[in-house]
């Protein structure tokens, strides 16, 4: 009898979270659907000004960053500011977050808009409405730590162990692209994570981590905070262009931001705020 | 490690985070205050055993119990809009992002606290209920005079030590772009490069704070002792 009860319990457990998990399906398929509404997108005030929410990252300096007084800083920043004061019909609530929220986020709907050097890809296409119009440029070297006279260029990765940061980044996917294109290299390609915190320069410098794919600009801000423990080989391997990407249902702000992008590199307003921000970078602290 | 690592950077960096830690101790301050409220209402449901409310309370239990905090955040911030939305049609995306860090946090200390208490009433022998009734005391008296400071003394440590957990456990609301304690030492840290510098700071804070504490606990706990000398 005790035996019946206990598998009666057991069983009514199990309905009770097979109906809990059904029931959470039903909430999170509708979800989807109703993304749009619950967001804070097309939110116009007695003005007829249209609220976006965009937001960009904390932890990239010089593109993204969050300044000694605890404010939003950096190009991406600038750059949006500059475009919230083209767009009268557009007021910009600006603020900074996490990769994974940022993205989340807009997918999500709870942000309108969001920049930190987003590459196209086509998997991303298929997740993001992307922006016609590119706000950022990197150029990708092969780079090696600054004591490092073995590498000299590709040829020479001849069993190197190569760190591609974390597998959803785009250096990660160079590499692969380029292991796949060169397997008689014998490349060991490791995601450390974080190829740019103390641990992953160390690693260069020690010789634990050969080599790494880096923009110009990381590179020359590595060497700028914390003297030279990097350096760059020969020409680009890539140059990559970031995008803003839009939660669903914003193709009307997408055009209007792609515009007013357009107007800012013609007027001369885009490459004033690149200089501000990328002008330290010189040959001597990347080479 | 000499260049990756400068006391001036230590000390550079100190002043600009530190202004961050009342951010930190308020969401672990508020969730332990709601959180509490909650607990002593899961925990008297569980021992007095009230009808259908039981069960629920089980169930949130069960549910909780075996969530990681983590999980529980990105549920609550992502997907509670969503719910109140479809349920209510209120949008409330627009909500102070400490709103869901708190409102994550209390549901899962108000299922860890409401354990311990259950434990700690539960912990009171049977006995001594009896004996209240015996000399004419209510359920309620009996509750509130006879088995509530015992299991108060019960509880303190392990409240003592969720508490502490509890305040390390802030430490994941950056992940939602909070900008508390260690939100702008992961900012700070990318912006100059000083990593070491900044977690070192932010380390020597959180075992400062989390030794105070347990002191404070385990203070509390000795002037519990009823009559036995007070020694910390």
């Amino acid at each position: 009898m005790k035996k019946f009860i206990t598998t009666t319990k057991i069983k009514k457990k199990g309905l009770a979270v097979i109906m809990l998990a059904v029931l959470s399906a039903g909430i999170l398929q509708g979800c989807g659907s109703n993304a749009a509404s619950a967001s804070a997108k097309g939110k116009i005030d007695q003005d007829g000004v249209v609220k976006v929410k965009f937001a960009s990252g904390t932890n990239n300096w010089p593109f993204c960053y969050v300044d000694e007084e605890g404010n939003p800083a950096g190009f991406e920043f600038d750059l949006i500011k500059e475009v919230d004061n083209l767009l009268e019909n557009y007021e910009f609530d600006i603020t900074s977050t996490e990769w994974e929220d940022l993205v989340t986020s807009v997918k999500l709907g709870k942000l309108d808009i969001a920049s930190w050097t987003i590459k196209k890809t086509p998997e991303r296409e298929k997740e993001f409405l992307f922006a016609d119009e590119w706000v950022t440029t990197q150029k990708f070297y092969l780079t090696v730590g600054a004591n490092n006279e073995e590498i000299h260029s590709t040829d020479d990765l001849q069993g190197a162990t190569v760190d591609g940061s974390h597998p959803d980044e785009y250096i990660y996917v160079l590499w692969d692209k380029y292991i796949k294109e060169h397997p008689e290299q014998n490349i060991n390609l490791i995601a450390s994570g974080n190829p740019l915190n103390d641990a992953g320069i160390e690693a260069l410098q020690n010789g634990s981590t050969d080599a790494v794919f880096m923009d110009d600009v990381t590179v020359a801000g590595q060497n700028e905070k914390r003297g030279k423990v990097l350096k760059i080989l020969g020409e680009p391997v890539s140059e990559e262009h970031g995008f803003y990407i839009y939660s669903e249902g914003n193709e009307e702000l997408k055009e209007a931001v792609d515009e007013a992008i357009i107007e800012l590199k013609e007027n001369g307003t885009y490459d004033e705020l690149y200089d501000k921000w990328f002008s330290f970078i010189t040959d001597e602290l990347i080479k | 490690m000499g260049k990756y690592f400068t006391w001036e950077g230590f000390f550079k960096a100190a002043p600009l985070i530190i202004k961050y830690l009342p951010v930190t101790l308020g969401i672990t301050f508020i969730t332990l205050g709601i959180a509490t409220v909650i607990a002593v209402l899961v925990a008297a449901i569980r021992v007095y055993k009230v009808p259908v409310l039981c069960g629920i309370c089980k169930g949130y239990l069960h549910i909780i119990r075996g969530l990681p905090y983590v999980v529980l955040l990105l549920l609550v911030y992502y997907f509670l809009p969503f719910l109140v939305f479809k349920l209510f049609g209120i949008d409330i995306n627009g909500w102070d992002k400490k709103v869901f860090v708190i409102i994550a946090f209390v549901i899962h200390e108000g299922a860890y606290i409401g354990e311990i208490f259950r434990a700690a009433v539960e912990a009171v022998p049977k006995l001594q209920q009896e004996a209240a009734y015996s000399v004419g005391l209510t359920q309620y008296q009996a509750f509130f005079r006879i088995i509530l400071p015992q299991s108060v003394k019960v509880a303190i440590p392990a409240y003592g030590a969720n508490f502490v957990e509890l305040f390390h456990n802030t430490a994941i609301t950056y992940m939602i772009g909070v900008m508390d304690f260690i939100g702008r030492a992961t900012s700070l840290g990318g912006a100059s490069f000083n990593y070491i510098e900044t977690y070192l700071f932010v380390a020597v804070v959180y075992a400062a704070i989390s030794i105070a504490i347990e002191f404070l606990f385990k203070y509390v706990d000795a002037r519990y002792q009823f009559g036995a000398k007070v020694k910390v």
